[in-house]
């Protein structure tokens, strides 16, 4: 259990170059993460979104440059320790075994169980139990995933990550597949939990999506940094331009909030260039 | 709804079933001696009880509960509902350590060097499993290199066979490729036994990780789990369990391929809840396939191997049809 409520810690990502072949995937970011802000990791896809983010996870494929996690590096940490306070959701998230809801949430406790064997503590139970509860699946704890719509699934998914009770959430492009309705949905439950404290980043390839959600959105493209800063600051029509290769008329009002429209005439560049 | 059992009920439950089938191997042969008559027995049954029976009855229920253990371990890590240590080329690669062993003469040196022969080819098996499928296990991947393994196992025994100028040798090696557990004795089932009891443990120290590879592997290591140890703590089990049961019995397939199967739903699905169940349901399989064997007509031709293979291959098409079905 996590007993102080207080703060996650920060994370900080310095000078962090990733290659892969030939290809430079993350040229020298250097980022700091603070709990309690909602952060959008954007950019088109191979931007290296997703790299950067199994980085900050803990999880990245050979790469250069500093990783601290509050006062520790988080290469110093061991495998468990890490996984307790960094929960992360993969991509288009595998579930090999229709398993039945509570179990696979369930799985999320596995950082916190012995490492040969996976007997539940009382503290196990609870995790699990709150879990279900925060995310609203309580009601099909004994359906098979394999049952469950696609905004059922979003929850479930997140709900497992949840049950390790993580300082931090890292979700790899978590709304892919939602409706609006499912992706507002997700969104409140993600301010909610950034309310109560947790670190927080999602990536994602919906910029009005970034728009209404983030508190900061850290934009990439070829690996590099090319804006970090609130919606406001990082989504305007140049930028999007610049790195999407669209055309977008960006309405900021006070009342609705930023509000992106793209215009696909421009994409065609994209590919004859 | 689900109506899955708990593990114990289903443990329970599977353990009456094979002392059920236990005590009918015991007394059926080619003389039935009923487990009224045990208590009263002449030398001549004595000896046929204790020294084939009770043998043949312990190393099939040891062979069968291995290749279960091995078979859902395997389904586990793979994430792939058609692993099997015999379909992978496990097994196949256990035999052609075993039979290289008696063609080149180690095997009379000592009574333990054909079980580390058969249990090195094992290792060399899935090592070579996991190493040319990569860390990438796709379902299709995994197969070809199983079917590969297994074409190249062939080929060796193949060419052991005709290099072999003792006609005794041949005939041992057929012995091998067709399992059997006809007259088998205390010495195979003692060989088998510390091998397939270390390995076992290191099977079962996997199950969290198998567990968490539920969510693939990112997934897993999100939770903690380092997939290296757990790929060669699986290896060594799977050779070590795998290889000696090939030692004491030859090829027993299909065994570790349809028994999680057919117990994956009744635990509801969680691949460290199905390591036990199927060591159980694999040992019952296996005994009662060898009691049918004694029983069929053309006893003495039909090995129980071929048995497993002519009950297991049909299965196999089943599933894969499946399988086909879901994903059209």
């Amino acid at each position: 259990m996590n007993t102080d409520k207080t703060m996650s810690s920060v994370l900080s990502l310095k000078d962090i170059v990733q290659i892969k072949g030939e290809r430079l995937v993350l040229d020298h970011l250097s980022i700091d993460l603070h709990p309690g802000e909602l952060i959008a990791l954007l950019g088109p896809n191979g931007a290296g979104k997703s790299s950067l983010l199994e980085i900050a996870a803990g999880l990245g494929a050979s790469h250069q440059g500093e990783i601290s996690f509050g006062n520790v590096l988080l290469h110093h940490m061991s495998a468990a320790q890490r996984s307790q306070r960094i929960g992360f959701l993969p991509q288009r998230g595998e579930i090999a075994w229709p398993l039945d809801v509570i179990t696979f949430v369930g799985l999320g406790r596995l950082p916190h169980q012995g490492r040969f064997t996976s007997q539940r503590s009382e503290a196990d139970h609870h995790a699990i139990a709150a879990a279900l509860e925060e995310t609203g699946v309580e009601m099909m704890h004994d359906r098979g995933v394999d049952t469950l719509s696609g905004g059922e699934l979003s929850r479930v998914l997140l709900a497992r990550v949840l049950a390790g009770e993580p300082e931090w959430l890292m979700l790899d492009e978590p709304m892919t597949g939602l409706d609006p309705g499912h992706q507002f949905e997700l969104c409140d439950l993600l301010r909610k939990l950034t309310s109560d404290g947790k670190g927080i980043i999602v990536t994602l390839h919906d910029l009005s999506l970034a728009a209404h959600l983030a508190d900061r959105i850290i934009l990439l493209n070829e690996g590099k940094l090319i804006a970090d800063g609130t919606p406001r600051e990082v989504l305007t029509a140049s930028r999007i331009h610049e790195v999407y290769g669209v055309a977008c008329d960006v309405q900021d009002s006070s009342s609705a909030g930023l509000s992106l429209t793209l215009r696909p005439e421009h994409r065609a560049k994209v590919f004859s260039s | 709804m689900k109506y899955f059992l708990s593990q114990k009920k289903l443990i329970a439950m599977l353990s009456a079933v094979v002392t059920i089938l236990g005590i009918v191997s015991l007394a059926s042969g080619r003389v039935w001696i009923g487990p009224e008559q045990w208590l009263s027995l002449d030398s001549l049954s004595q000896t046929l009880m204790w020294d084939l029976r009770l043998p043949r009855t312990l190393l099939g229920l040891m062979v069968g509960a291995s290749l279960g253990l091995c078979g859902a371990a395997l389904q586990g890590f793979t994430r792939n509902p058609l692993a099997d240590p015999a379909l992978l080329g496990i097994s196949a690669m256990a035999a052609l350590g075993a039979i290289l062993s008696i063609y080149l003469g180690l095997s009379g040196l000592e009574p333990w060097v054909l079980a580390a022969a058969a249990i090195t080819g094992a290792f060399v098996g899935i090592v070579l499993l996991i190493l040319l499928s990569g860390l990438a296990h796709t379902i299709t991947s995994f197969i070809l290199v199983g079917v590969i393994l297994q074409t190249l196992a062939s080929a060796g025994v193949a060419l052991t066979l005709s290099m072999s100028d003792n006609p005794w040798a041949s005939d041992e090696i057929i012995n091998w490729l067709l399992g059997s557990l006809q007259d088998r004795s205390w010495e195979d089932f003692l060989f088998a036994l510390p091998g397939v009891l270390i390995g076992s443990a290191c099977i079962l120290l996997t199950r969290p990780a198998l567990d968490a590879l539920s969510l693939g592997e990112i997934g897993a290591r999100a939770l903690g789990v380092n997939l290296r140890n757990t790929q060669w703590l699986l290896a060594l089990g799977v050779g070590l369990v795998s290889g000696s049961c090939v030692a004491a019995t030859g090829e027993i397939g299909f065994v570790g391929f349809i028994v999680p199967h057919l117990l994956r739903p009744l635990v509801g699905n969680l691949p460290s809840k199905l390591l036990i169940p199927s060591a159980f349901a694999g040992g019952a399989m296996v005994l009662a396939a060898d009691i049918a064997v004694r029983f069929s007509p053309g006893a003495q031709e039909l090995k129980l191997g071929v048995a497993m293979t002519l009950i297991g291959a049909p299965f196999f098409l089943m599933l894969l049809l499946k399988m086909r079905r879901q994903s059209a």
